[in-house]
């Protein structure tokens, strides 16, 4: 009997097209943030809510990835970012290849720093690596306190956390201190933030935050 | 997940490394690596196996064999280091809070068995 021992991620082949994203990224000094969560979590209105606090220091863009519609792709370009919509057909999250096509149809001399916004989404989404530098999972507060015992790997494989809609807190039975203590015990290094997309409350931190880590990242390079 | 992808994907990924190892027999086992904390389900990997693998000539005779590691909750009062199979909100030994939850993410291809 013969064995061909193998040993190897299945997603494989999509680790290695994110790598090569990476690289092109890195190339042309560009810092990518995966943007992950649930459908309605409050993903494009925090890309919106920043786009202020992001003008003026980095020329920011976003990788829209949605199931067929380009809804948030214009609304991300009513606010003055440039964007460009992925429809997965259906396909649930996004993956490395739709990602590369992203980048070779745009002009990446234009960029300082490029979001993705993924499909919205706490499964699937978490197994692919598109080229990011950084992860942040965007939990509600309406979406309930339970989420990272429901969806572990999601916040195993997160860099940070914003939890938004923080104007509703009082109205929610949403324990802070049961997100945070939860998500360190699977990932003992994640940040978790704070905000409200909607009334712009906290939205400056979550834009320092992300330039502050552009800015380590440039350093350490 | 999408595990009729994920199985395709292992699928092309067994072809390449048996070729690489000059191997073209059909295979008998095909072993992977599907953790608790991996986002597949078990159950739909075997049944999309179950569709690809008549079509697939070298396929055909194979039995999948699917291992499901745990995370381990590695507990920072008692420094047990316990296998669980989700989100536990205490350490099972001690009952202390304070513990890590790692691993049981694995999505793997392990090895593929050939008779002669």
């Amino acid at each position: 009997m013969k064995k061909v021992v193998v040993a190897k991620e299945i997603l494989k082949a999509n680790d290695a097209i994110a790598r090569e994203n990476l690289s092109k990224l890195d190339a042309a000094n560009i810092f990518c943030v995966n943007l992950l969560g649930s459908p309605g979590s409050g993903k494009t209105t925090l890309l919106e809510k920043m786009t202020p606090f992001l003008k003026g220091q980095v020329r920011a863009g976003v990788i829209e990835g949605d199931l067929a519609t380009s809804e948030d792709a214009d609304r991300i370009e009513k606010v003055g970012l440039p964007s460009i919509q992925i429809n997965t057909g259906g396909g649930c999250h996004l993956e490395a290849n739709m990602v590369a096509n992203a980048l070779d149809a745009l002009d990446l001399s234009q960029f300082d720093l490029l979001f993705i916004e993924n499909v919205g989404n706490l499964v699937c989404t978490a197994g692919h690596q598109l080229g990011e530098r950084l992860r942040m999972v965007v939990l509600s507060s309406a979406e309930g306190d339970d989420k990272v015992v429901k969806y572990p790997p999601m916040f195993q494989k997160t860099n940070s956390v914003l939890i938004n809609k923080a104007d509703l807190l009082p109205y929610t039975e949403f324990s802070i201190e049961r997100v945070h203590e939860e998500a360190r015990r699977l990932n003992p290094d994640v940040e978790i933030l704070q905000a409200s997309a909607r009334t712009g409350e906290g939205i400056e931190e979550v834009a320092e935050f992300i330039l502050a880590k552009r800015q380590e990242w440039l350093e350490a390079r | 997940m999408h595990e009729f992808g994920l199985i395709a994907d292992m699928v092309a990924l067994a072809e390449r490394e048996m070729a690489a190892a000059g191997v073209a027999e059909p295979a008998s086992k095909i072993t992977i690596v599907v953790g608790k904390f991996s986002s597949a389900s078990p159950e739909a990997m075997r049944t999309a196996f179950e569709l690809i693998s008549p079509e697939t000539t070298w396929l055909q005779q194979a039995e999948l064999v699917i291992e499901e590691p745990w995370p381990i909750c590695r507990c920072l009062s008692c420094h047990a280091e316990t296998p669980v199979d989700r989100y536990v909100p205490a350490c099972p030994v001690c009952g202390s809070n304070e513990f890590e939850l790692e691993g049981g993410d694995d999505l793997r291809l392990d090895s593929i068995d050939i008779d002669d």
